[in-house]
C-alpha cells in the first residue's frame, strides 16, 4: 500500500504541493484529478523519489520511502510522454529493470516477451521505438514499467493524445491487465470518466493544492 | 500551389541573374589555383624514386608516429578539458551561459600561431618545447568542438530519460553508463575524430611549441619543402596526409550518418543547477574561463616585459622597425583576400542553392579546401606559378589567393543557410511589380542576404589575418604576414625579440576578436531578420 501524509514540495523559492495526504490500499486503483497546473504530475514524480520532498512523508507497504533515492524505491512511473530510450529497440526497453539488476539477456527476453505478449504486442520485440504508433509506443512504456515488478505503479496521464477509439480499447486493456495482476495504481488524469472507469476510487488535487481527505 | 516545394532551378523568377554562368568564376578560381597545382604537385614534381625513398625512411614512420600519438593524446586532454564545462553547459540554465559558451569558443577562433605563442608566455621556460605544451595548447583550441558538437547533443537529450532509468530501478551511475553515455556515443566519436584530425595535421602549434626535434606530417613538409628544397618528397608526404585525412574524413561521414535523433529540441527548458551542485558549477566555471584567459593575459603581460623588466621597447620597435610592415601585408593581404573570396563565395553560392544537380558539384568543389592542408595548398601554388608570365612567388597577393581558397568552405557554410531562407514569394512579388532578375538580386537576395555576406566577409578576413601554413610557404622577406613575422621572431633568440613576437601576437588577437565580433553581431543580424 501507499500512504502519502501531508507533503509539501518546492522548486526554488515556489511551493508546488502544500499539505497532500493520501492513502492508497494493496490492489487497490486511485485516480487523481485536478486542472493543469496544479501539481499533479509534482505529486508523482514525488512519489516516485524523482523530486525531493520539502515535508511530509511518503511511506509504500508501510516503509517510510521519502528519503530513498527513486531506484531503490520500488515504485514505477509510465511517463506521460513516454520516455521510451531511443537507442534499445523495444524488448530491450521493456527488459531494462532487469539488466540493471544483472538479468541473464536469455531471462531478460523472455520476460521481454512475455510482457509484450500481456500488453498486445507480440513480435514487436526487435522493434525500433521510433517505428512505433502513439498507442504501441503506450504498451511499451506500460510494460516496461510492469516487468520491473514495482510495488506501486503510477500513470501520468497516460491516455492523452490518443485517438477515441485506441483511448477506449487501451483503456479496457489496463483494466483488465490491472484486475488479473492486482496492482496498485495511482492515475493521474484530468479526464473525470477516464479515471471512474480505471479506477476503484478517485479524489481532487486542487490549485493551490490542500489536504485531500 | 508549387512554391514551397518547387526547386528554384526551375522556378521562373527564382534565378535571376545566375544560370550555370555563376557557377563558372567559382569552380574555375577552384579548379585552376587548388586542383590543378595540388595535382601537378603530386603527379609533375614526383617520381617513384621519390614514393620509395620517402616512404621507406624510417623518419618518415617516425613523423607519422608522433602526429598519430600525440593526436591521440591532444583528444584525451581536450575531453579532459572541455568534458566538465560542456556537462555544465550542455544541461543547465545559468545566469552567464551564454557568455560562458562563448569564452569556450576562443580558442577555436583565434589563429593557431597565436595561441602556440601564447603558451609560450604562460608555461614555464621547463616546459617550452615539450609534449606537453602542444597537447595542452591542442586543447586549448578544441574546447569549442567538444563543446559546441557534444554539448549540442547533450543538451537535445530529455533528462527524464535518466529519470526513466531510475525509477526502473537504475543507479544515477548505471542511468548515466547505460542511457546517456550511448547516446552521446556518436557525437563524442565526431568531436573525437575533428580533434584528432585538427591535431593530426597541426603546424603552427607544432613549429613554435615543438622544438627542433618534433614534427607531424604538415610540418616536415614545410621542413622538405623550404629547409631542404625536397619538393619531391614534400609531394609524396602531402600525398600520405591526404589519405591519412581521406581516411578519417570518411569515418567521420559514417559515424554522422548514424548520429541519433535529438529526443526532445534544444531550448529554454534545461533545469536551474541544484544547489548541492552549485560549488561545482563555479568550480568549472572559473577554471574554464581562467585556462582560456590566462594565456592571453601572459601574452599582454610579456609583450611589455623584456626579460625581467616592465618595458614598452618591443611596441615601439613594432612601429620603428621593418616589423611594421607585417601589419600592413597582413591588413591588405586579409582585405583584398575578403573582398575576393566574399565575391567568389556568393557566387559559389547562388550556384549551390539555386542549381540542381550542378549545385552539388560545385558544394563538394568548395569543401575540397578541406581535405588539402594549408601547407599544401601553398606548396602546390608555389611550384605551379613559378615561371614566365606565371611567375607569382614575388607578388604580395600571391598569399591572399591562397587565403581565398583556405576560407572557401567556411565562408560558403555562413551564407549558403541563409541564401536558403529566402521566400520564393518575396521575388515573386517583386517579378510581378515589374523587377527584373538584376533588379530582384540587387533589392532581395543582397539586402536580405546582407548580414550573412557581412559574416562572411568578416570570417575571411579573420582566415586570412590568422592564416600560417600557406602564408609560411608564400610569404616572402620584407612581405612577411604577422604569423609569418611571429614565428621567425619565436625562432631567433633574445627577450626582446621574443617581447615582439608577444606584442604582435596581441595585435593578432585584438584585431581577430574584433573581426570575430562583427561576424557574431552580423550572423545575430541575419538570424532576427530570417525571423521576420
Amino acid at each position: 500500500m501507499l500512504r502519502v501524509v501531508d507533503l509539501a514540495v518546492e522548486r526554488g523559492e515556489r511551493l508546488i504541493l502544500h499539505g497532500v495526504s493520501l492513502s492508497v490500499q494493496s490492489g487497490e486503483r486511485l485516480a487523481i484529478h485536478g486542472p493543469s497546473g496544479c501539481g499533479k504530475t509534482t505529486l508523482l514524480h514525488a512519489i516516485a523519489g524523482l523530486l525531493p520532498v520539502h515535508r511530509g512523508a511518503i511511506h509504500v507497504d508501510d516503509v517510510d520511502v521519502t528519503h530513498v533515492p527513486a531506484h531503490r524505491r520500488g515504485v514505477g512511473l509510465v511517463f506521460q510522454d513516454n520516455q521510451l530510450f531511443p537507442h534499445f529497440n523495444v524488448a530491450d526497453n521493456v527488459s531494462y529493470a532487469l539488466r540493471v539488476r544483472g538479468v541473464s539477456k536469455r531471462e531478460r527476453n523472455r520476460v521481454a516477451d512475455e510482457w509484450l505478449s500481456r500488453v498486445g504486442l507480440d513480435d514487436f520485440a526487435h522493434r525500433e521505438t521510433s517505428d512505433l504508433s502513439g498507442g504501441e509506443a503506450k504498451r511499451v512504456a506500460l510494460a516496461r514499467t510492469l516487468a520491473g515488478t514495482p510495488r506501486v505503479v503510477l500513470l501520468d496521464e497516460p491516455l492523452t493524445g490518443l485517438d477515441p477509439l485506441l483511448h477506449e480499447q487501451l483503456l479496457a486493456d489496463l483494466r483488465n491487465l490491472f484486475d488479473h495482476l492486482g496492482t496498485t495504481v495511482v492515475h493521474v488524469t484530468h479526464d473525470r470518466a477516464e479515471g471512474s472507469a480505471l479506477c476503484h476510487r478517485s479524489i481532487d488535487l486542487q490549485s493551490p493544492p490542500d489536504s485531500i481527505p | 500551389m508549387t512554391s514551397a516545394r518547387t526547386h528554384p532551378s526551375t522556378d521562373p523568377v527564382f534565378h535571376p541573374v545566375v544560370g550555370p554562368g555563376a557557377a563558372f568564376i567559382p569552380v574555375a578560381w577552384l579548379v585552376a589555383f587548388l586542383v590543378v597545382p595540388v595535382v601537378l604537385l603530386v603527379t609533375g614534381d614526383t617520381d617513384f624514386d621519390d614514393v620509395t625513398r620517402i616512404l621507406t625512411r624510417r623518419s618518415t614512420w617516425n613523423v607519422v608516429w608522433f602526429a598519430t600519438w600525440q593526436a591521440v593524446l591532444s583528444v584525451v586532454a581536450t575531453f579532459v578539458v572541455a568534458g566538465p564545462v560542456t556537462w555544465l553547459i550542455s544541461r543547465h540554465r545559468f545566469r552567464g551561459r551564454r557568455a560562458l559558451r562563448a569564452v569556450t569558443t576562443v580558442g577555436f577562433l583565434l589563429p593557431s600561431v597565436v595561441v602556440a605563442t601564447a603558451f609560450l608566455a604562460v608555461l614555464p621556460r621547463s616546459l617550452h618545447y615539450s609534449v606537453f605544451a602542444v597537447v595542452i595548447a591542442h586543447a586549448y583550441f578544441n574546447i569549442a568542438v567538444v563543446v559546441r558538437v557534444v554539448g549540442a547533443r547533450a543538451e537535445s537529450l530529455d533528462a527524464q530519460l535518466s529519470l526513466a532509468a531510475q525509477t526502473l530501478g537504475a543507479t544515477p551511475p548505471t542511468a548515466w553508463r547505460t542511457i546517456t553515455v550511448p547516446m552521446l556515443r556518436n557525437s563524442i566519436a565526431s568531436a573525437g575524430t575533428v580533434v584528432f584530425l585538427y591535431c593530426f595535421s597541426s603546424y603552427a602549434v607544432i613549429r613554435v611549441l615543438g622544438g627542433p626535434r618534433r614534427s607531424t606530417i604538415e610540418s616536415d613538409i614545410a621542413l622538405r619543402a623550404f629547409g631542404i628544397g625536397d619538393v619531391g618528397g614534400a609531394s609524396v608526404l602531402a600525398l600520405l596526409q591526404m589519405l591519412c585525412i581521406g581516411v578519417v574524413a570518411g569515418a567521420i561521414h559514417l559515424l554522422a550518418r548514424s548520429n541519433g535523433k535529438p529526443t526532445r529540441a534544444p531550448s529554454a527548458m534545461l533545469p536551474t543547477i541544484p544547489d548541492n551542485r552549485r560549488r561545482t558549477a563555479i568550480a568549472i566555471a572559473a577554471v574554464t574561463v581562467a585556462f582560456v584567459i590566462a594565456p592571453l593575459s601572459a601574452l599582454f603581460w610579456q609583450s611589455v616585459h623584456v626579460g625581467d623588466t616592465v618595458s614598452a621597447r618591443a611596441w615601439q620597435s613594432i612601429f620603428n622597425t621593418s616589423l611594421i610592415e607585417s601589419v600592413w601585408t597582413s591588413t591588405r593581404t586579409a582585405l583584398v583576400a575578403g573582398l575576393v573570396g566574399t565575391v567568389l563565395c556568393i557566387l559559389a553560392t547562388l550556384a549551390i542553392t539555386r542549381l540542381r544537380t550542378g549545385g552539388n558539384v560545385v558544394n563538394s568543389l568548395t569543401l575540397a579546401p578541406l581535405a588539402m592542408s594549408p601547407v599544401t595548398i601553398g606548396l602546390g601554388l608555389l611550384v605551379t606559378f613559378d615561371s614566365g608570365w606565371f611567375d607569382w612567388r614575388s607578388r604580395w597577393w600571391f598569399v591572399a589567393l591562397a587565403h581565398t581558397l583556405v576560407s572557401f568552405p567556411l565562408a560558403v557554410r555562413v551564407l549558403v543557410p541563409a541564401w536558403r531562407t529566402t521566400p520564393v514569394g518575396l521575388h515573386r512579388a517583386a517579378a510581378v511589380l515589374g523587377a527584373g532578375g538584376g533588379r530582384r538580386f540587387i533589392d532581395i537576395d543582397l539586402r536580405r542576404m546582407r548580414p550573412a555576406i557581412v559574416a562572411s566577409l568578416g570570417l575571411v578576413v579573420a582566415v586570412s589575418l590568422g592564416e600560417f601554413g600557406a602564408a609560411s610557404m608564400l610569404s616572402r622577406e620584407g612581405a612577411e604576414t604577422i604569423p609569418v613575422a611571429i614565428a621567425r621572431l619565436l625562432s631567433r633568440t633574445g627577450d626582446e625579440v621574443r617581447a615582439q613576437a608577444f606584442a604582435l601576437a596581441s595585435i593578432l588577437v585584438v584585431v581577430c576578436v574584433m573581426a570575430l565580433a562583427i561576424v557574431e553581431m552580423a550572423l545575430q543580424r541575419g538570424e532576427h531578420a530570417s525571423r521576420r
